[in-house]
């Protein structure tokens, strides 16, 4: 969507135009359930957490200010509810994830989209990333899966690139650790 | 390779920043040393778990129910004037700086292009000059064709710009004259006297 369009959508949405909201949630929805699903770990929380989301843009619409990205400005808004979210969640002990629900086949690289599904993509999410303090998980998504760059991360969490990079090789430490753990071979 | 190296050269393997034949060099080293291996493999392992995850792209089911859903939720807004000037003042700000921007990027692409058009004539400039040396070996007939193409570099002097032109080529046409000792050399060591600057 280009940012003209965007705009007068949002103004639109300021007026209270609700039909105008439908087409923001339209465009960004899927992006932010795919964040909030990775973070979180379980598609019910992560349909929460977009309904959550869009409900926070809809009441502070006007505070957004066209010189961010409208995009940068939303993720910013469902990655600190993610956090929070993250934070409140007491820890599930990863005993709990029972070792056959992860196939061996799904460390192959080269895997289809439609190969896993949401149960089994959850089991993996909260074996290998469970034990990440919040950042840290929130860096991996962003940086490592969603490949946004260090710029925008920035922007989104307000931390500094070397706390970003920091977050990132924990991330990636704890990740490795867990693969070795749960010790899947390669195909 | 040392392993040294090679844990240089990790960090670019998790960013899958190295060549081909680094990625090689590494995997020929690992599988030499049983530390190194074990590295290698994590990542290897790491790598393909992202894989997974970015394969499998989770997707909001029933979207357009949620959406529905969604909107039925929305508290109604208030709709004040101060919010919407508010906004118009942040897109007026917004449109000045992307017009500024625009035109910014506008002139500094004339600059490039005058740049490039420039080097191409000065190209020309040397070659013709390069044409006449060879054509006329009589002196004062060089000086002669040399002293008509000066007077068309002035005609073409019109804009600031074309007037810096002009000055750069009339550079080229004096270098040429005092190397083939067109012009006595004590006029040579002060371009000034020759009424050139």
């Amino acid at each position: 969507m280009d940012s003209h369009k965007l705009m007068l959508i949002v103004e639109k949405c300021i007026n209270g135009d609700k039909d105008a909201f439908r087409t923001i949630v339209g465009e960004y929805s899927d992006y932010v359930y795919a964040i909030a699903f990775r973070v979180l770990g379980s598609s019910e929380d992560a349909r929460d957490m977009v309904q959550e989301t869009f409900i926070k843009v809809w009441r502070n619409i006007e505070k957004y200010k066209p010189a961010v990205k409208f995009s940068t400005w939303l993720y910013t808004i469902a990655t600190n509810l993610c956090i929070d979210k993250l934070r409140e969640q007491k820890r599930a002990p990863l005993d709990s994830y029972p070792e056959s629900g992860i196939p061996n086949n799904l460390m192959e690289p080269e895997i289809g989209t439609n190969s896993i599904d949401y149960k089994q993509l959850e089991v993996l999410i909260a074996k290998m990333t469970g034990n990440l303090p919040p950042m840290q998980k929130m860096v991996f998504v962003l940086k490592d899966i969603e490949g946004l760059s260090s710029d925008e991360i920035e922007q989104i969490t307000g931390m500094t690139k070397e706390q970003i990079k920091s977050n990132l090789h924990y991330a990636r430490k704890e990740i490795k650790s867990q693969l070795i753990k749960v010790g899947y071979e390669m195909h | 390779m040392k392993c040294t190296k090679y844990n240089e050269l990790l960090s670019k393997l998790e960013e899958a920043t190295l060549t081909t034949g680094e990625t090689k060099e590494m995997q020929i080293h690992a599988q030499s040393c049983s530390v190194c291996n074990e590295s290698f493999s994590a990542i290897q392992k790491y790598k393909a778990y992202v894989a997974v995850l970015k394969n499998n792209k989770p997707v909001l089911e029933n979207k357009h129910g949620f959406i529905n859903e969604l909107i039925d939720l929305l508290p109604e807004r208030e709709q004040g004037q101060k919010t919407i000037e508010k906004f118009a003042f942040v897109k007026t700000i917004y449109f000045v700086k992307t017009s500024l921007t625009g035109i910014a990027a506008g002139l500094l692409v004339l600059v490039a292009l005058q740049i490039g058009t420039d080097a191409w004539n000065i190209r020309q400039l040397e070659n013709r000059m390069q044409a006449m040396q060879s054509q006329i070996r009589y002196k004062p007939f060089q000086k002669g064709l040399l002293s008509l193409l000066e007077a068309r570099v002035n005609d073409q002097a019109t804009s600031p710009l074309s007037k810096a032109k002009a000055g750069l080529r009339k550079q080229i046409v004096f270098k040429y004259q005092f190397k083939n000792q067109l012009i006595p050399n004590y006029i040579s060591q002060s371009p000034n006297n020759f009424g050139m600057y």
